[in-house]
């Protein structure tokens, strides 16, 4: 019986001329933006590679000099991406692309593609996954939201009830039709162009490839739940509704809410809820705190001085030329340290506040599956804000692992010289540069996301099994007249 | 005649109950919107403020320590002499070269979330100087903001199709049309009437919401005499409103039902306000690429690295002068130093200058290119109209950061000169360091930059309104 | 007052009128009779300009409706099958709002409910909302919105089908009335006792020509209907 139903659907769905424009250009749209995706994937990715490379040949090959120049010197870390990114861009726009890794400093990721933007990339960006987070779903709802209200309209539903077919049965034979539908337009689509773009992306780095068929696997499943969320509600709509434009008008309220309205409320509330403090806030936060530091390069600080003599009691000397330790050495390291704890508290704090925030989004996609979906759709690309953060916790660990190297260097190789004699004079060479080990960022696995995106599961999967009671409660429940 | 059919449609939508859900939510979103773009502007203007400030103080400490100095009240060593200009040109102090909000800027946030409205001016290439982008959780400036312009754009055309979608449609359907037709009053006549009276509430509110929300929430537009920009304003949002409705009566005059009706002005709603828009941007994006960032600082790195090997300059120098002894080397260092560096790091640039000009002009070829495009989308030429309005366009920061670059070379020019002398500076010149001072981009600019928009928009509507009125002028009374 | 000049109309190949010539004076009621798709409802739609003649004239007042197509509705008043009003008006209401679009703007709201009383609507009905009324009762307002248009000419599309026959009689009094002032009057109707009682005159049509016209006060009922149904079955 469902399957009659669902045959008789689909091929009415399959002569009715708006599905089938509106699929043709969902799936050009698809192939668009999965073929650009993927250009630019592989564009940036060869440039990164190539960049990664040339910039450990800078290090290895920038000669003989102290090692704290070397530490200024430094090292650029390039932010990867999954090629799942191609797929879903994501926030790639908003985060930094690369971050400096020098001595003194935790700088944050810099050159966020949207900066050199036209304004034009505020409406957003046209990506496979804003085709199915946005356009698939009105193509359901295009199908779905006369299927009951159009068939009372019709009197065709008198009929079909004369004939003693359950309700039940009548409306999952319908969903499983539209299911039909969506299937032959979008299965074949995503397949083409899924492979066309793994084609022109080529080549990938085994690193951005960990866990690629698990994530892969995943984000298919949670688009097939976002999927049905939507044909649930809208044939559960259309059963509640008085009229096909009654229906339409509640399904497109609907999808404006989910979909526009609620991220951008919920950024606000969000943002209300954990404000995020200005960039000056955190500036002066650091300032104060690394001003309590040594001043390893200002020796009439009273810090730089206090540090001294805490050294000179400590090894119980008089100068610091008989330290068992550069002084300098020790000064930097000491200052690091100390820079160390400050950057883990402020730039700690905003990555905590950023982590809130997600969260407090992740809480809100209970009245939106779209943020759910969002959320878990760039978590398992690769293009979230836990994404950039990962990097830039990768490089500031890289950054810390360096100076500290290059510090022991110093302590070492400027033993029994002045500070500014352990500065210029003492010269390190390629031998100490290649103890640095490259830069190497690992993203986070399939496990570690789903972990972090709890919320956002059980949102969908909450979703997902509501929408379903709901539909299987008002199929019972449907008037044949209104 | 027009004036009893608004009358009545007055009374008809008086009593829907789609009038007392929709009107609260859009004015609350109006104020809203208002609201959330003021308070960006106060955080804008306060940080102006503050980086200000903090340039200011660091100046003020190097005067203050030189005081001491030369009153003889501070034991200094030599590196921590103020006056040494190369160490203050490069890192011991620095500009902030800010932007300050327009009186207007709660229009639109536009691009001033992702672009940085101060920047810290030192020796190096402003492109090198990146850490002053404020901080901001990027979901956030992904998902964009809540401010009077996104309810404009987005949600203002919307409210103004539930509300005119079936303006005739319905008449039609609920079989008022017949008799309606047998007045002695024009199908044209009575859309008019119906659109003039929708159009005012819908376009009306929004005006004088927005108009007076504005002004309230920052009364410096009219004392600072933005109040053209405000009236421009409301002309962009008037004539965007009046394409939505043309294109209701269009699609009424095609004579279809209600709900294919409501189906084709949605579809066009997605296709001009979401799809399009980025579609272009796509386009754009991929016609004119941007080099990455990435290839830039591989770029300064390489020329650094040719630099170096040209020059017979060594960067040990400092290790070389030691053997003349530690003070003398300290002196040397601070002084010959940077006089062998800076031409060391000029031709760097210069041999990496290529790539950085590869950049801005594809950057500029990108934002022509974005800027003819965006007149296949009423909603996009809206967005920018507003974000010059409000001085948060791409073309305003463009503007800005050749200010900063302009004032970035007075810096230069500044120090060198001293260095080039080998000599700390005169008191008079520590005191008298030039600041950057913010030019905003005068009336007539930014008029300029509209016009386009605005006729753009005045062609969208009116085409709408001249297509819609001739169809309906075949239209035919006689039921289907 | 009211007159067709081998008034033709071809919906692509098919003829819906074949060249009709009538005409009809004032405080003339001309039934038009005839099976669904003859040709009745095409020829009210052509007085009232709301389709085009392929070719011929439709004449209100002398005047050609394709060519002056508001000046004639100043003169004409129309009631289709369904009078179907803006359900959230009152009675009153939509009366004044049709009245004002005729041109009346001048009517006090006594010289209104004058107007809906003497179309026969109940005293309690006038300022409920229309959403609440019986067929007759809209077919009233209809009525009413005619009288108070001061119409010359009355155009009715089966404007007695689905009424009770109490409701029917009076509106075809009501009809009668009008003629009496002057006023031409042309219905389309199935119903051959009304058309016999307050008609002057009848036409059978049939295939879009008009194969009968007569006086109605010449023939009688059974007359009438043996025509009609000999007409029908040729």
């Amino acid at each position: 019986m469902i399957w009659t139903i669902a045959k008789k659907e689909l091929t009415e769905i399959r002569r009715d001329g708006r599905f089938l424009w509106t699929s043709l250009i969902i799936v050009a749209l698809l192939f668009i933006a999965l073929g650009v995706g993927a250009q630019r994937y592989a564009a940036d990715r060869d440039l990164r590679i190539e960049a990664s490379q040339e910039d450990r040949d800078s290090w290895l090959n920038q000669g003989d000099k102290g090692p704290h120049a070397a530490a200024h010197y430094g090292v650029y870390g390039f932010k990867p991406a999954t090629p799942l990114a191609l797929f879903d861009p994501g926030l790639n726009d908003y985060t930094g692309t690369l971050q400096y890794l020098e001595a003194h400093k935790e700088n944050q990721a810099a050159f966020k593609p949207a900066a050199d933007a036209t304004a034009l990339a505020r409406f957003g960006d046209l990506s496979g996954a804003m085709v199915l987070q946005l356009l698939v779903p009105l193509l359901i709802i295009l199908l779905c939201f006369g299927m009951i209200s159009g068939e009372r309209e019709d009197g065709t539903f008198r009929q079909l009830m004369s004939m003693g077919v359950p309700r039940t049965k009548l409306v999952w034979g319908k969903a499983l039709g539209v299911t039909g539908a969506i299937a032959i337009v979008l299965v074949p689509g995503i397949l083409i162009a899924g492979v066309l773009a793994a084609i022109l992306a080529g080549n990938n780095d085994p690193h951005e490839m960990i866990d690629f068929q698990g994530k892969l696997l995943v984000v298919a499943l949670a688009y097939v739940a976002y999927f049905a969320i939507f044909v649930c509600v809208a044939l559960a709509i259309s059963i509640r509704s008085r009229s096909s434009g009654a229906a339409l008008t509640t399904l497109v309220g609907f999808w404006i809410v989910t979909g526009l309205l609620v991220p951008r409320i919920g950024a606000d509330i969000s943002k209300a809820v954990y404000p995020t403090p200005s960039a000056f806030e955190v500036e002066a936060s650091i300032q104060k705190g690394r001003d309590a530091g040594i001043h390893a390069h200002e020796p009439n600080h009273p810090n730089h001085i206090a540090f001294k003599n805490k050294m000179l009691k400590k090894y119980n000397v008089t100068r610091i030329e008989d330290l068992p330790y550069s002084f300098q050495g020790l000064a930097l390291e000491a200052d690091e340290e100390h820079g160390f704890k400050v950057f883990d508290q402020n730039y700690g704090r905003v990555r905590e506040l950023y982590a809130e925030q997600d969260k407090v989004q992740q809480v809100l996609s209970v009245l939106s599956p779209a943020v759910a979906i969002e959320g878990l759709s760039e978590a398992l690309s690769g293009t979230d804000v836990d994404f950039a953060n990962d990097f830039s916790n990768a490089a500031e660990a890289y950054r810390r692992n360096m100076v500290r190297i290059l510090n022991a260097d110093i302590m070492q190789g400027g033993k029994g010289m002045t500070q500014y004699s352990a500065e210029w004079g003492y010269r390190a060479n390629k031998s100490l540069w290649s103890k640095v080990p490259p830069f190497d960022f690992d993203p986070p696995g399939l496990s570690t996301i789903l972990g972090r995106n709890l919320v956002s599961i059980l949102v969908l999967l909450a979703w997902l099994v509501g929408s379903i009671f709901w539909l299987t409660w008002s199929a019972r429940r449907i008037k044949i007249d209104m | 005649m027009i004036r009893q059919i608004m009358k009545n449609e007055w009374t008809l939508l008086s009593r829907e109950k789609i009038l007392y859900l929709a009107l609260p939510i859009y004015l609350v979103m109006l104020i809203y919107g208002i609201m959330n773009g003021t308070e960006w502007k106060t955080f804008l203007y306060d940080n102006s403020i503050e980086a200000r400030e903090m340039a200011d103080k660091v100046f003020q400490s190097k005067r203050d320590t030189l005081d001491k100095i030369l009153a003889g009240k501070l034991k200094y060593s030599y590196a921590e002499d103020p006056r040494l200009p190369a160490q203050l040109a490069r890192y011991k102090g620095y500009e902030m070269a800010t932007k300050p909000p327009a009186p207007t800027a709660a229009i639109s946030i536009g691009q001033s979330d992702v672009v940085p409205s101060y920047v810290k001016v030192q020796w190096k290439p402003m492109f090198k100087q990146a850490n002053t982008d404020e901080i901001e959780n990027p979901r956030n400036l992904a998902v964009g903001t809540f401010d009077l312009s996104f309810v404009l754009i987005y949600l203002y055309p919307l409210l103004i199709i539930a509300l005119s979608y079936n303006v005739l449609s319905s008449e039609r359907e609920q079989g008022t049309q017949v008799l309606l037709l047998s007045q002695p009053v024009s199908v044209r006549q009575f859309v008019l009437g119906k659109i003039l009276l929708r159009g005012s509430l819908i376009i009306g509110t929004a005006v004088v919401v927005s108009l007076f929300g504005l002004i309230v929430a920052n009364p410096d537009i009219l004392s600072a005499g933005y109040a053209w920009r405000i009236a421009m304003m409301a002309v962009i949002l008037a004539l965007y409103g009046t394409f939505w409705f043309g294109l209701a009566v269009l699609v009424n005059a095609l004579g279809k039902k209600s709900s294919t009706n409501a189906l084709i002005m949605m579809a066009a709603w997605i296709g001009l306000v979401l799809v399009l828009p980025a579609a272009l941007n796509l386009a754009a994006k991929t016609l004119y690429p941007l080099p990455s960032r990435i290839a830039m600082v591989q770029a300064l790195r390489k020329g650094d690295e040719q630099a170096t090997k040209e020059s017979k300059f060594s960067r040990a120098y400092r290790a070389d002068l030691l053997r003349a002894g530690e003070e003398a080397a300290l002196k040397a260092s601070n002084t010959d130093f940077y006089l062998k560096v800076l031409p060391l790091e000029q031709q760097a640039e210069k041999i990496a200058q290529p790539i950085f000009d590869e950049f801005e002009n594809q950057r500029q070829a990108q934002q022509t290119l974005a800027e003819r495009l965006k007149y296949l989308s009423p909603a996009a030429v809206t967005q920018i109209a507003f974000n010059e309005l409000a001085d948060s366009s791409a073309g305003s920061f463009n503007n800005f950061n050749q200010q900063v670059e302009a004032y970035h070379d007075v810096w230069r020019q500044y120090f060198l000169k001293p260095v080039q002398e080998n000599r700390v500076l005169t008191k008079d010149e520590l005191w008298n360091i030039p600041r950057f001072q913010y030019q905003p981009e005068s009336g007539s600019t930014i008029f300029g930059r509209i016009f386009g928009d605005v006729l753009a928009l005045l062609i969208f509507a009116g085409a709408m309104l001249v297509i819609g009125f001739r169809l309906l002028r075949n239209y035919s009374g006689a039921a289907r | 007052m009211l007159e067709a000049v081998n008034l033709k109309k071809d919906y692509g190949g098919h003829l819906a009128l074949k060249g009709l010539n009538l005409k009809i004076e004032p405080g003339e009621i001309y039934c038009l009779l005839g099976a669904n798709g003859a040709g009745k409802s095409t020829t009210i739609n052509l007085f009232l300009d709301f389709i085009k003649p392929s070719s011929g004239m439709a004449l209100i007042d002398g005047m050609n409706v394709a060519d002056h197509s508001i000046e004639t509705k100043k003169a004409l008043a129309y009631i289709p099958e369904i009078v179907m009003l803006y359900r959230n008006l009152s009675g009153l209401e939509n009366l004044r709002y049709f009245s004002q679009l005729a041109g009346h703007s001048e009517y006090t709201d006594a010289d209104l409910l004058g107007f809906l009383k003497r179309a026969g609507l109940p005293d309690h009905a006038p300022m409920k909302r229309v959403g609440g009324y019986s067929k007759g009762m809209r077919q009233k307002v209809g009525i009413a919105i005619a009288i108070a248009k001061q119409a010359k000419v009355l155009l009715l599309d089966e404007p007695t089908s689905g009424l009770d026959p109490k409701a029917s009689n009076e509106f075809s009094d009501l009809l009668v009335q009008l003629a009496g002032d002057g006023v031409a009057i042309l219905m389309a109707t199935h119903d051959l006792f009304r058309a016999k009682e307050s008609g002057t005159r009848a036409g059978i049509m049939k295939h879009g020509e008009l194969v009968a016209d007569l006086v109605t006060a010449d023939i009688g009922h059974a007359d009438l209907e043996a025509l009609y149904l000999k007409h029908m079955h040729d």
